[in-house]
């Protein structure tokens, strides 16, 4: 399978490693990425608050850049980058005026015909069954909760993926690893995104209630798909913590990340050591398991 | 007492001018909300904000749209779009808050407080229009000078370093040419002359002025402004 593949900005500086699980897992699955040439920033929140041209023109002008390659399938890994695509995308194929205007800004064409998935749709469109022959160390029932955020699903009527309030694709994907999706109440409530630090107070506010929850509800591990996320819960556990006199300890890994695991990558190339909270428990857990099973297996044939 | 009657009409025009731009951009009119509160009740950011998201629409409705042009509402709103999903109308008011961040900035009206937020989007607007991508170490460098946040997250920017998660060095795409004439064209930063309203034949019909969809008789006009407006704006960015 060949896709295109846009990175966007943080998944080579500050999320690199999901940017390098991302590599990684699609790699061992088979998935050829193909880079589009000479991307360049899709806008992200600052660009649609402060100028709705904007917002619109940069993403349309890697749409753009990516049909001229010829590439029809475009994976965004990053939550902000799909969404501000997709988004385009549909306004673009929807208002001629709106269109025009854009080309005006980009001087480039779009005639629609590039499909945007993000991250959980590169494991769909793989196939959950085919992911589910490639997994060799199964998750063996770990807890996790599965984070959507707000940008997987919302706009609803724009992005079309999923319930934007009870989304469940990512459970499902979770599933099929072998570990155990938790039911909880918090799964496209907000992390803050971008005031990371310009309000950092309201991050860690809404941040420690979605960490609490989690935790309520007997998850191990959060599974998250966004950067923003990810660093809100991760790096803003010890802030958070302090903040609040919380004493949560919870990894937050991406979905890529724990895919890999499952499919039996190494955790170095995952970037799993490049987390705040400690995630490389995480592969402990799931060898500790792989051998009670073994262990089981055996006491069973005896 | 006339002076002051004259100088209500008078600023209701302008308000009412304000707002068709908003509904010009979002395509949609407040007056379609009913009131039922469903945005506010879910809205997370709700306990920082100092006019709740419905009231927002309400004001918007009776016509006072400077009060939420001054509102800290607008920029403490994270575009989370649980509002807009919830609405029971289909009222994109995520969308809204975007068009009027927009045009308190554009109009010099917004609130003086709330500084770091807004200084946080010019300093990445500006890191995105030098180098086509985001470089996210130089964002946090000229965010902490500008801010004289000096020792904020220090511990955990270290931290940052020591994992690899930080580029020293800028990538500039290729492109960034074609990103900063993108920005040009879009107007970014342009500010507005907050004594002159738009001519009265003019009103309703630019949404962002010059943005080509003036014609006839006002084009000149228009083109004339679009200038004026440019060689200003080249001295005074977003914000200033």
């Amino acid at each position: 399978m060949k896709i295109g593949y846009y990175p966007g900005c943080s998944l080579h500086g500050m999320a690199i490693d999901f940017g390098m699980s991302t590599a990684a897992t699609c790699k061992a699955l088979g998935i050829e990425l193909v880079e589009v040439p000479d991307w360049s920033c899709c806008g992200a929140s600052a660009a649609h608050s402060t100028n709705h041209l904007l917002g619109m023109a940069l993403p349309a002008r890697n749409l753009s850049l990516a049909e001229q390659a010829g590439l029809e399938v475009l994976a965004a890994p990053c939550a902000l980058c799909s969404n501000a695509m997709k988004k385009t995308h549909e306004l673009i194929l929807s208002d001629k005026e709106t269109a025009a205007e854009i080309s005006r800004l980009t001087g480039r064409e779009y005639r629609g015909g590039v499909r945007v998935l993000n991250v959980i749709q590169i494991f769909l469109e793989y196939g959950l069954e085919e992911l589910r022959k490639k997994v060799v160390s199964p998750l063996d029932g770990l807890k996790v909760a599965c984070y959507y955020g707000c940008l997987l699903t919302r706009p609803p009527d724009l992005l079309k993926f999923d319930d934007p309030e009870q989304p469940v694709l990512m459970d499902e994907v979770c599933k099929v690893l072998g570990a155990e999706p938790v039911e909880w109440g918090f799964k496209t409530e907000c992390c803050g995104a971008g005031f990371s630090m310009s309000r950092t107070d309201l991050v860690c506010e809404l941040s420690r209630r979605i960490l609490e929850n989690a935790v309520n509800n007997g998850a191990e591990a959060i599974i998250v798909a966004c950067p923003m996320c990810q660093s809100n819960l991760d790096m803003r556990q010890a802030n958070i913590n302090k903040t609040f006199g919380t004493t949560f300890d919870i990894p937050v890994v991406y979905l890529t990340e724990l895919v890999g695991l499952a499919i039996g990558v190494k955790p170095k190339k995952l970037g799993l050591r490049k987390h705040f909270v400690d995630a490389m428990r995480l592969t402990k857990r799931i060898a500790s398991g792989v051998k009670e099973e073994a262990a089981v297996g055996e006491t069973l044939s005896r | 007492m006339r002076g002051i009657m004259r100088f209500t009409i008078e600023n209701q025009q302008l308000e009412s001018d304000l707002l068709k731009r908003v509904e010009r951009i979002i395509q949609q009119s407040p007056s379609i909300c009913y009131q039922c509160g469903k945005c506010s009740a879910g809205c997370p950011v709700h306990y920082l904000m100092d006019i709740p998201p419905n009231v927002v629409i309400r004001l918007l409705q009776l016509g006072q749209i400077d009060r939420v042009l001054e509102s800290r509402t607008i920029w403490v709103c994270s575009s989370c779009i649980t509002c807009s999903t919830r609405c029971p109308k289909e009222f994109k008011i995520a969308e809204y808050m975007d068009a009027l961040r927009e045009l308190a900035l554009a109009t010099g009206k917004d609130t003086p407080s709330e500084r770091d937020i807004k200084l946080f989007h010019k300093v990445f607007m500006s890191n995105m229009r030098r180098f086509g991508k985001v470089h996210e170490a130089t964002i946090a460098a000229f965010y902490k000078l500008r801010s004289r946040h000096f020792f904020a997250d220090v511990g955990a920017g270290m931290k940052m370093f020591f994992k690899g998660k930080i580029k020293l060095i800028p990538r500039r795409a290729k492109g960034a040419k074609e990103i900063r004439a993108m920005f040009e064209a879009a107007g970014y930063g342009r500010k507005e002359e907050a004594e002159s309203p738009p001519p009265a034949s003019a009103a309703g019909k630019s949404v962002v002025s010059g943005h080509g969809d003036a014609s006839s008789a006002s084009e000149g006009r228009e083109r004339k402004k679009d200038v004026a407006e440019a060689h200003s704006a080249r001295g005074g960015r977003l914000g200033r």
